[in-house]
C-alpha cells in the first residue's frame, strides 16, 4: 500500500492532465448521404492565435477533414475565443472526428458549403458549460443533450467527505497530544 | 549540506521546471491526437460571459503572449501567469475565485477539489517546501542575501500570527468580491474585478519573468486599475523583503499556503519527537524557516505538526540527536533505503 | 578589568610565591604507566604530545596561542582568527599544593592547580587567556590571572534556555570575536568561520564514531587511552589530532574483543590528566568504562556545529547554540536535560549502571547528585556517587566501593 502510494502521489502530482484537443459528439442523422456537422467552439485564450491554428481531423484515420470555420469572438490578445466550425461527414462512412488546435497546427483544407444539405449540430462533451439542458433545432434534426444526473460527476462526493473526515479526526488527535 | 535539504533543492529545482517549463518539455505529448479525454476536463468561461470577453486588450490579467495552461488544480500556486508553456493552471485561490464569479456548478468541480483534498490529506503543507515556485523564488532570495553575508532578520511571533490574519482577511476579502460579481446585477464589473487577488500576487509579475514574458507591470487606464497596479507593487515589494530580509516570511500570509495549512494537523506526514532524546538546544528551532518552537518545546513524546510548517524537515535534519526527531507517514518510519531494497531488506538487518 | 588596581596587588602575592618549579611532578610516570597498558599502537603519539605537553616540551605551531577554560568558549572563532587553541584545565594534586599558597582555603581544586601552574610560568608561551564566567571560582580566576597574561572574560549567562537568550549569546560571542580580530589584526571572516567549523565537525565525527565503538567494545579502545585521546585534544592542532584518532579508531575496528565486565557510565566532574585515580579504581574493581557523559568528552565533542544562516553573525549563533545551549556544564540551569541524557545513553547502550563522579569542593556537581540518585532510582538503574579529592589516600577505601556496586550490578542483572 505504501509503495503505490509513493508511486502514485509524484505520478498525480505531475502528470494528471490531458491534450489540447477537442473531442465532437454528435448523433448521426437517419438520412443517408452527405450532411454537414456544424457548432460553435469556445478557446482558450492565446490557444488559437488565428484561423488557421485550428482544423478538423478523423480521429481513427488521422485526416484531415475540410472545414469552414468563422471566427466569432476573440481574446484581447487577437486570438481566437469562440469560432464557428463547419464540416461535412456522411452517415455511411461513420467517423468520429476531433478538433485539433494549437501552435503547431496549420490547416490545409477547407471548403466551401456548396450544395445546401441538412446539417447537424455537434457538442463539445465535458467543457463546463453551465447549459444543462440544450434543445437545438436545426432542420428536421432536433438534438437533445442532458447531462445533468450522470454518476460520474458526482460519485467525487464520497472520496472528499472521507478525506475530510479522517483530516478531522487526526487534527483532533493531534490537538490532543500536543495539549497534553 | 546535508542529505534532507540536498533533496530538497533538487526537488524544487525539478518542480520549477517541470511546472514552469513542463509544457515545453512534453510539448508533443501534450498535442498529441492519441491523448484521450482528459479525466479532468477543461473548466471554461460559460459563454459570453463579460469576464472574458469585456476584457481589455492587454489588461493586468493577460500578459500578453502568455498561453493557456492545463486546468488542473494540484494542491496550489501555479499560477495563470505562467508563460507559455506552463503545465498546470493550479493555484487553488485562482480555482476558487474563478469559479465563484463563473458559477460553476458544484458537480463540476469535484474532480478538482477531490484532488486537492487528497493531496493535501496525504503530504499535508509539504507543496509549500518542495514544490512551490514561488517559495523557491524566495528560497533563492534567501541564498543570494546569504552569500551577501546579511544577517536574517528574525521577526516576533506576534508578528507572523498577525501576517497570518491579514492573508485570511485578503483571502475573505478576494472571494467575497468574485462571487458578488459573479451575479447577474454585479456582472458589468466583472472587466476590472475578475480574479482580485490574482491582480495583486507577486506571482502575477513574476511568473511571467520565467518565460521571458514581460508582465502587465503597470494599467494606469482607469482609477480601479491604478489601484490594482500600486497594490501590486506594494505586495510585490513586502514579498521581495520577506523572502530578502528574512526567511519565507511571506509564506506566514500566503492565501494558497493558509488553505494548505488546515490539512497540517491531520496529514498523512507525521513529525514526532522523542523528547527523552532532546537536549534543547535550540537547533532545531533556529534553524525553522517559519520561525516555530514547538518541537523545541514539547517536553511529551508525539507528533508536533504545526499548522505553518512547510513540512521542509530542517528541523529533522539539523538535530544532533538521532532519533529525537523524525519523520513518519501513518506512523511509519520512511527509509528509502528499505523502499528500494525490497520487503527482505528488513527481515536481514 | 581593573588592571591596575590588580598588578598592584597581584604582584604583591606573586613576590611573596616561592616557585615549585624546580620539584618535578610525578605526572611522567604516570604516562609511563598508562601508555604500557594501551593495547592500541596508535596511542603512541598522543602519549607522547600529552608528556609533551606536561614537561612543557611541546612545539605549539608558528601562530599566537589562546588558551581557554570550559566548552563555553566557542573553540572556532579562535580558530577562524589562525590563533592557536589550548584549552585549559588542570586535575593535578602537584600543582593544587603550589596554587594553595596564592589561593589558601577550601576553594575549588582546578582553580587552585591552574593557578599553581600559571604563577610557576608553565603557560608562558599564552599570549591570551580566555575565561568564561560559568561558575563562581572561574570568574574570580580571571581577576586572580590578570595580573600575569591579558585576560579576556566571557560571561555567557547561566540560563541555557534558546529562546530568551540566543540573541545575548550572539551578541556576546560576536564581541568576543571583534576582540579576537582587532588584539590579533586579522580580518577573520565567514570563509574562515566555515573552514574553522569544518574542522571541528570533522571532530566531532570522528569522536562519535570512537564513542559508539566504545559502547560496544570498552576493551579495544580502554578508557586511559580514551582520556588521554581527550586530553591531547586540548592543545594539538585539531587536523593532526583528527588524522591520529582516525587511526587509532581503524586500528581498534580491527581487535575484537567481548567484554564481559558489567559496562557503567560515567558522568559528572571531567576526568583530566593527570587525575585518572577513578578510572584506574573503576578498572580494578572489574567494572568497564564504556559511555561517559561529562563536558570535555562527550558535551564538548558530540554535537557538530549546524549552520543554517551561513553569514557571520548566523555561524557565531550556530556556535552559541552548540557551546551553551547544547552544554550539559553544571552551572548551567540544564538538570533535566542531564537526567535525560543519563537515562537514554543507559537504554540506548545497555550499560548497566551509573557511576556519578563528583570531585570534593565543587557545588555544582554535588547539588545535582541528589537529583540525579532519585531520578536514577525510578529508572531501576543502579547508582553510585563518588566523591573525592585529588589525592591518593582514599584510593582502597573507594575500590572496595566499587566492587560493592559491582555485585549490586550483578545481582540486579539477575
Ligand atoms: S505559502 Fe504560498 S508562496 Fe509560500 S510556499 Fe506555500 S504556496 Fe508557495
Ligand atoms: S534539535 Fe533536537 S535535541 Fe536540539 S532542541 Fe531540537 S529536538 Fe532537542
Ligand atoms: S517545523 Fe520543521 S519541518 Fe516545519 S517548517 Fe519548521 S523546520 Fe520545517
Amino acid at each position: 500500500m505504501k509503495k503505490l502510494l509513493l508511486f502514485l502521489i509524484p505520478i498525480l502530482y505531475g502528470l494528471a492532465y490531458g491534450g489540447e484537443q477537442i473531442q465532437i459528439e454528435f448523433e448521426y442523422p437517419s438520412i443517408t448521404g452527405d450532411f454537414y456537422v456544424a457548432g460553435t467552439v469556445f478557446f482558450p485564450p492565446a490557444a488559437a492565435p488565428d484561423l488557421k491554428k485550428i482544423l478538423v481531423m478523423d480521429k481513427d484515420t488521422r485526416e484531415e477533414i475540410p472545414s469552414k470555420i468563422v471566427v466569432q469572438d476573440n481574446w484581447p490578445d487577437g486570438s481566437v475565443l469562440s469560432a464557428e466550425i463547419v464540416f461535412p461527414a456522411n452517415s455511411q462512412k461513420k467517423g468520429k472526428y476531433i478538433i485539433f488546435y494549437g501552435d503547431d497546427v496549420e490547416r490545409k483544407k477547407s471548403f466551401v458549403e456548396a450544395a445546401v444539405l441538412p446539417t447537424v449540430s455537434f457538442i463539445v462533451p465535458g467543457a463546463g458549460t453551465t447549459v444543462e439542458n440544450m434543445d437545438v433545432s436545426v432542420g428536421q434534426i432536433n438534438v437533445r443533450v442532458d447531462r445533468s444526473t450522470n454518476i460520474r460527476y458526482w460519485w467525487y462526493i464520497l472520496p472528499v467527505f472521507f478525506l475530510i473526515l479522517l483530516t478531522v479526526l487526526r487534527t483532533l488527535r493531534t490537538i490532543r497530544m500536543q495539549k497534553l | 549540506m546535508k542529505k534532507i535539504t540536498m533533496t530538497r533543492r533538487i526537488v524544487q529545482v525539478f518542480c520549477l521546471i517541470l511546472l514552469v517549463y513542463g509544457g515545453y518539455i512534453f510539448k508533443e505529448w501534450k498535442q498529441s491526437p492519441e491523448t484521450e479525454q482528459s479525466l479532468f476536463p477543461a473548466l471554461k468561461a460559460p459563454a459570453g460571459s463579460i469576464s472574458i470577453t469585456k476584457l481589455e486588450k492587454g489588461s493586468i490579467l493577460w500578459p500578453s503572449g502568455a498561453t493557456p495552461v492545463i486546468e488542473n488544480y494540484p494542491p496550489s500556486l501555479v499560477c495563470r501567469f505562467n508563460p507559455k508553456g506552463g503545465m498546470f493552471k493550479a493555484c487553488i485561490l485562482h480555482f476558487f475565485s474563478e469559479n465563484l464569479t463563473w458559477q460553476t456548478q458544484l458537480k463540476y468541480l469535484l474532480p478538482y477539489i477531490t484532488l486537492f483534498i487528497l493531496l493535501c490529506f496525504l503530504l499535508g503543507r509539504m507543496w509549500c517546501g518542495w514544490v512551490c515556485p514561488i517559495g523557491t523564488t524566495g528560497d533563492f532570495l534567501t541564498f543570494l542575501r546569504r552569500k551577501m553575508n546579511i544577517p536574517v532578520k528574525r521577526f516576533p511571533q506576534n508578528f507572523r500570527i498577525n501576517l497570518s490574519f491579514t492573508g485570511y482577511g485578503l483571502m475573505a476579502i478576494a472571494l467575497t468580491i468574485s462571487t458578488i460579481i459573479g451575479m447577474p446585477n454585479f456582472a458589468r464589473y466583472q472587466c476590472y474585478w475578475f480574479l482580485p487577488y490574482c491582480q495583486i500576487c507577486p506571482a502575477r509579475l513574476i511568473c511571467p519573468l520565467f518565460g521571458l514574458i514581460k508582465p502587465n507591470w503597470k494599467d494606469f487606464s482607469t482609477s480601479i486599475t491604478t489601484t490594482f497596479t500600486i497594490l501590486a507593487w506594494i505586495v510585490l515589494g513586502l514579498f521581495i523583503a520577506a523572502f530578502y530580509f528574512g526567511r519565507r516570511v511571506w509564506c506566514h500570509m500566503c492565501p494558497v499556503g493558509l488553505i494548505n495549512s488546515w490539512f497540517n494537523k491531520g496529514a498523512g506526514v507525521e513529525l514526532h519527537k522523542k523528547s527523552i532524546k532532546c537536549i534543547k538546544c535550540g537547533y532545531c528551532a533556529d534553524a525553522c524557516p517559519m520561525g516555530l518552537t514547538k518541537m523545541y518545546e514539547m517536553d511529551k513524546d508525539g507528533i508536533y505538526n504545526q499548522n505553518s510548517c512547510i513540512m521542509c524537515l530542517r528541523c529533522v535534519e539539523v538535530c544532533p540527536r538521532k532519533g529525537c526527531l523524525s519523520v513518519k507517514f501513518f506512523g511509519k518510519g520512511i527509509k528509502i533505503k528499505d523502499f528500494f531494497r525490497g520487503k527482505n531488506a528488513k527481515k536481514i538487518s | 578589568m581593573q588592571k591596575k588596581f590588580l598588578d598592584r596587588y597581584g604582584r604583591t602575592v606573586l613576590k611573596g610565591f616561592t616557585s615549585t618549579r624546580s620539584i618535578k611532578s610525578n605526572a611522567n610516570s604516570e604516562l609511563l604507566e598508562y601508555s604500557s597498558r594501551s593495547k592500541n599502537s596508535s596511542m603512541k603519539k598522543f602519549y607522547q604530545a600529552s608528556e609533551d605537553f606536561e614537561t612543557g616540551k611541546f612545539l605549539y605551531p608558528e601562530k599566537p596561542v589562546v588558551g581557554y577554560f570550559c566548552s563555553l568558549v566557542p573553540e572556532e572563532l579562535i580558530l577562524a582568527c589562525n590563533l592557536h587553541p589550548v584549552r585549559l584545565c588542570c586535575e593535578e594534586n602537584f600543582w593544587t599544593q603550589a596554587g594553595e599558597e596564592i589561593i589558601p582555603g577550601d576553594v575549588c581544586p582546578v582553580v587552585k592547580s591552574i593557578c599553581g601552574k600559571f604563577y610557576n610560568q608553565m603557560y608562558d608561551r599564552f599570549d591570551l587567556v580566555v575565561v568564561p564566567g560559568s561558575c563562581d571560582p572561574k570568574t574570580k580566576l580571571a581577576e586572580l590571572l590578570s595580573p600575569l597574561k591579558e585576560v579576556y572574560f566571557l560571561d555567557p549567562g547561566r540560563d541555557c534556555e534558546y529562546l530568551k537568550n540566543a540573541d545575548i549569546w550572539e551578541e556576546k560571542y560576536t564581541k568576543f570575536f571583534d576582540f579576537l580580530k582587532e588584539r590579533f589584526h586579522c580580518s577573520s571572516g565567514r570563509k574562515h568561520l566555515l573552514s574553522a567549523c569544518k574542522k571541528t565537525n570533522a571532530r566531532t565525527e570522528i569522536f562519535r564514531k570512537i564513542y559508539q565503538f566504545r559502547t560496544r567494545n570498552p576493551e579495544a579502545i580502554n578508557s586511559f587511552d580514551y582520556y588521554i585521546m581527550i586530553y591531547a585534544s586540548f592543545f594539538m592542532d585539531i587536523e593532526i589530532w583528527n588524522n591520529l584518532a582516525e587511526n587509532v579508531y581503524r586500528e581498534a575496528l580491527e581487535t575484537r574483543e567481548i567484554c564481559k565486565n558489567p559496562k557503567i557510565l560515567l558522568a559528572g566532574t571531567p576526568v583530566i590528566f593527570p587525575n585518572f585515580k577513578i578510572i584506574d579504581v573503576i578498572e580494578q574493581a572489574g567494572l568497564s568504562l564504556a559511555a561517559d557523559i561529562q563536558c570535555t568528552t562527550f558535551g564538548r565533542f558530540y554535537n557538530p556545529v549546524e549552520i543554517d544562516e551561513d553569514t557571520d553573525s548566523g555561524i557565531i549563533r550556530a556556535l552559541s547554540l552548540k557551546d551553551i545551549a547544547g552544554s550539559i556544564c553544571p552551572c548551567l540551569l540544564n538538570l533535566e536535560k542531564l537526567v535525560n541524557l543519563i537515562v537514554d545513553a543507559v537504554s540506548q547502550y545497555n550499560l548497566d549502571g551509573v557511576i556519578y563522579y563528583n570531585l570534593r569542593l565543587c557545588q555544582v556537581f554535588d547539588i545535582q547528585t541528589a537529583v540525579i540518585r532519585q531520578a536514577l532510582k525510578e529508572k531501576d538503574i543502579p547508582f553510585i556517587s563518588i566523591k573525592t579529592d585529588l589525592g591518593n589516600q582514599d584510593t582502597g577505601q573507594l575500590k572496595t566501593r566499587l566492587e560493592a556496586f559491582r555485585e549490586m550490578i550483578e545481582s540486579h542483572r539477575k
